[in-house]
């Protein structure tokens, strides 16, 4: 799977690492990506990387790959138009496709964000944290307000500690390792989505505006996703929830703990019906 | 359906494979960092310019990076080492990758990670052809790629 691809960037929801459906859905340009590992566009912004790394790609690629929708990462002789759909009513008979497509459409993003977050499976969590990562951002961006992003810091640190469950259907590729090991490295894949979902939030809350309060213990965190490779660094991830429960989820704790929470969710809340 | 492959290949008789465009290989740039942290993952986007050329053990990954209007070229070890490439084996390339040391140093021990992941997942063995000047790179690609 190449790493510049619509199969890696997580406005597409819809597949991480080698899980998800054999199609993606690109929630910016709005369509239905049928060889996802064959397109780009200059929007792209990688799921495997820190958001720092990946806005830095971004830049790069951005001067070189048309941000105008998906094309083809091998231009000569593609037709673009095979590569891509308007028409996502077969797409939304999957659970996890119908709430990605309707992102940011009829309901609110967060509503379709929460509503991930309740479904079952490893792929819901996948379009979870793929489109958290760009709604914090988003959020982080126009307005410096890192606490837009506490429900996603909740809903990610409740299942921190939890090893992902997926079975042999929900691989849309095979690789060269047996399904066993591909099994493990895919666990593994979701398990540092969820610290990179954390190590963006701890981020914007070190860039946050200065009368936006609460953040200033997460924001002194050292880059989580180093430090779990660092502290466990065979790519196994049973050995990584064991790191996570026993000093990653502690830390999280002592950085920001509940009673803060509540207190930011109620002042998240305040400012919504302030803007209603 | 993909074996394990890392109990099988065998440098003497295996080949690799690698998907690149119809017409001819693209040419790697000797003198190009020889991180192999930035090559692996592509840091600087698509076409990343750096020393090495990726190869799998895998036909179907190498298929991946051929698209639809590339093809898979086969390749095998013994003789891009002849043409005057190193051949850095994957089991070569996971050790670094997990030590970080020589060509496989990186601030970022996540990203090192990620790297060795992707090696481990695809088979993947490199071609290096630092410090070959730009006629033997052209004459090593022509040998080599089949």
């Amino acid at each position: 799977m190449n790493p510049n691809s619509c199969a890696n960037c997580w406005f597409n929801a819809l597949q991480h690492d080698t899980v998800g459906l054999n199609r993606g859905f690109c929630v910016r340009h709005k369509l239905v990506l049928n060889v996802p590992s064959e397109t780009t566009c200059g929007l792209l912004m990688r799921k495997d990387l820190g958001v720092v790394s990946a806005e830095r790609l971004q830049a790069i690629h951005s001067k070189s790959a048309s941000s105008d929708g998906p094309s083809p990462l091998w231009p000569a002789g593609s037709d673009p138009r095979r590569l891509t759909d308007t028409e996502t009513k077969v797409l939304e008979q999957d659970h996890v496709a119908a709430e990605v497509v309707d992102y940011g459409r009829v309901d609110s993003s967060i509503a379709t964000l929460a509503r991930l977050s309740a479904l079952p499976g490893a792929r819901a969590e996948i379009g979870m944290l793929s489109l958290g990562r760009g709604y914090v951002r988003n959020c982080a961006v126009r307005d410096r307000r890192w606490t837009s992003g506490i429900h996603l810091f909740r809903w990610t640190v409740g299942k921190l500690g939890d090893l992902p469950v997926l079975e042999p259907r929900d691989f849309f590729v095979s690789t060269a390792v047996s399904l066993g090991r591909q099994l493990e490295l895919a666990q593994w894949s979701i398990l540092m989505l969820r610290i990179r979902m954390l190590d963006d939030i701890a981020h914007h809350a070190r860039t946050a505006r200065g009368d936006v309060a609460g953040g200033d213990d997460l924001a002194a965190l050292p880059d989580l996703a180093d430090a779990a490779a660092e502290s466990v660094p065979r790519i196994e991830p049973t050995a990584l929830v064991k790191w996570i429960r026993s000093t990653l989820a502690p830390r999280l704790q002592k950085a920001l703990p509940t009673s803060a929470i509540t207190d930011i969710l109620g002042r998240v809340r305040s400012q919504y019906a302030e803007a209603a | 359906m993909a074996t394990d492959s890392s109990r099988s290949w065998k440098k003497s008789k295996d080949p690799l494979y690698r998907g690149d465009a119809k017409d001819a290989v693209r040419s790697p740039h000797p003198s190009a960092s020889p991180s192999i942290v930035r090559h692996v993952l592509q840091l600087e986007g698509p076409g990343t310019e750096t020393p090495f050329l990726s190869t799998s053990e895998e036909k179907d990954y190498a298929q991946e990076f051929a698209g639809r209007n590339g093809r898979v070229w086969t390749a095998l070890a013994s003789k891009a080492e002849a043409a005057g490439a190193a051949h850095r084996p994957r089991k070569d390339l996971l050790q670094l990758l997990r030590s970080g040391a020589g060509d496989a140093a990186w601030p970022s021990a996540s990203e090192r990670q990620e790297a060795r992941k992707r090696v481990e997942q695809w088979a993947e063995h490199l071609f290096d052809f630092q410090g070959m000047d730009d006629e033997a790179t052209t004459r090593a690609l022509r040998s080599v790629f089949e």
